[in-house]
Parts: structure tokens; C-alpha cells; sequence
């Protein structure tokens, strides 16, 4: 069970899942599968249909955990990449702003990537978010 | 996947969501022990997707709050627990259910079906 978290926990990395958020994932899901184990619960159980392949069951998970981060500058269009994040219009981009952003400031929209706007290199989508008070 | 599986599977998923805010709303609960107690009210879902991108979902959406504390005897854990917003659409989720039960009953209800093990 073990091997499978830190199976997990490199695909994280991999995904550039932040370390602290992959850390709390894996702590979290290894103690829910020690418990399952001394319960007798099968891993399926904890784990779904995703119980053999780390990579499928990280995967998804990072669909819902899409974590930005926005770089604030002069300008108040930030451009910023997001890997593995599934532009369907029912999921839910969780911003993180900084701390320090003044409270007057806020998020105003988030544009998708359009087509013509992926960094061909390493597959990685662009989407814009405005910032404004 | 035999017929029978996938549509356990489809009807389900349709309400996984409903299930974890209703078992989370009898208190606070960690992953695993959502995944205890729908087991205990008879429904396990080994075979179906995983239920953490399901929680991820809930959280994004902002229909659940989370806090981090330990468990009995065990390490710290994620804690999740329906946000008012989730009790809402906790509320309107099961008037949709049982409406939507009571429409499919009146018509399943009819026949005089004889399973087979």
C-alpha cells in the first residue's frame, strides 16, 4: 500500500501538484488505506476503480484540485499556464491570489485557453485571469 | 461489465454527491470513514470511482468546509464537514431524489417482476 502512495506522490510531483498540498494528499491517503487495511476493506474500496494505477487515480484528482497561482504585476491581466486542467465549463478553477494582494482588488474573469493558445512544448494551456477592483 | 453493474454504477453516480454530504452531515467525518459509513447503511461502492475527486469537487464548489485534526489515536486527517451552502443543496438534493424515486416507482412499481439469482 505504501509503494501505491509514493507512486502517488511522484505523479503529484510530476503534475506540479505545490509540495505542501501533494504531502497533505498522501499523509491523508495512506492513513485512510492503513485503516482500511486493519479494517479487512479491500483497496477498491478506498481507492475506486483507479485502485491499480496511480497515475489514473492521480490524475483524477488533479482534475478537481486545479491549484493557480496568479503573479501579480503592473497590469491588471495576469497570464499564467495550468497543466492538466480539463477546460470543460463545469469545473471549478480555484485561484490562489497572494496574501498581500490589497483587499480592493479582485477577480473579475477568468478567460479558458483558446484554441492556438498551448504551449506546444510541454502541452501546457494558457488562461488569463483579470484582476481589478 | 455485466448490465446489472453499470447500471448500479449510473444510478449511483447520480447521487454519490448526496450520499457523501448526507453521511458528512451526521458529523464531521475523514475520507475512509465516509467510506465506513456508507457501508454501513449498505452501500459499498467498491467498483466505482474513487470518492477524494468527488470531495475535491464538493470543496471547489464550496459545498463543504474542511479542517485538519486528529483522529482517535490516529494521525491528523482532512475533516469534512457540509458548508450552509452544502446543507442547501443537501436539501434540495433529496426532495429532487424522492420526487424522482416516486415518478420511476409509479411506473416500475407496475410491473410484477420476478428476479432470478
Amino acid at each position: 500500500m505504501s509503494q501505491f502512495v509514493e507512486e502517488c506522490r511522484r505523479e503529484w510531483k510530476r503534475l506540479r501538484v505545490p509540495r505542501a498540498l501533494a504531502d497533505e494528499m498522501a499523509e491523508d491517503l495512506a492513513a485512510d488505506l492503513r485503516e482500511a487495511e486493519a479494517d479487512g476493506a479491500s483497496e477498491e474500496e478506498v481507492l475506486g476503480s483507479g485502485a491499480s494505477d496511480p497515475r489514473a487515480f492521480t490524475g483524477g484528482q488533479i482534475v478537481e484540485l486545479a491549484h493557480l497561482t496568479v503573479q501579480i504585476g503592473l497590469n491588471h491581466t495576469y497570464q499564467f499556464t495550468a497543466r492538466h486542467l480539463v477546460p470543460n465549463s463545469h469545473k471549478t478553477v480555484r485561484i490562489t491570489l497572494p496574501a498581500d494582494l490589497p483587499s480592493r482588488f479582485k477577480v473579475l474573469a477568468v478567460t479558458r485557453p483558446v484554441p492556438g493558445e498551448t504551449n506546444t512544448q510541454n502541452n501546457e494551456r494558457i488562461w488569463r485571469v483579470t484582476i481589478g477592483k | 461489465m455485466a448490465v446489472e453493474e453499470r447500471r448500479r454504477s449510473q444510478l449511483l453516480r447520480g447521487v454519490l454527491d448526496l450520499c457523501l454530504l448526507a453521511v458528512m452531515d451526521e458529523g464531521p467525518a475523514y475520507g475512509y470513514e465516509m467510506t465506513k459509513r456508507l457501508r454501513a447503511r449498505g452501500l459499498p461502492i467498491v467498483g466505482e470511482g474513487s470518492i477524494y475527486p468527488l470531495l475535491g469537487r464538493l470543496e471547489s464548489a464550496g459545498l463543504v468546509d474542511t479542517y485538519r485534526a486528529e483522529s482517535d489515536g490516529g494521525p491528523p486527517r482532512k475533516y469534512y464537514t457540509p458548508s450552509p451552502r452544502g446543507r442547501r443543496a443537501l436539501a434540495a438534493g433529496v426532495a429532487e431524489w424522492r420526487a424522482t424515486r416516486d415518478s420511476v416507482d409509479a411506473v416500475l412499481g407496475l410491473v410484477e417482476a420476478e428476479v432470478y439469482p
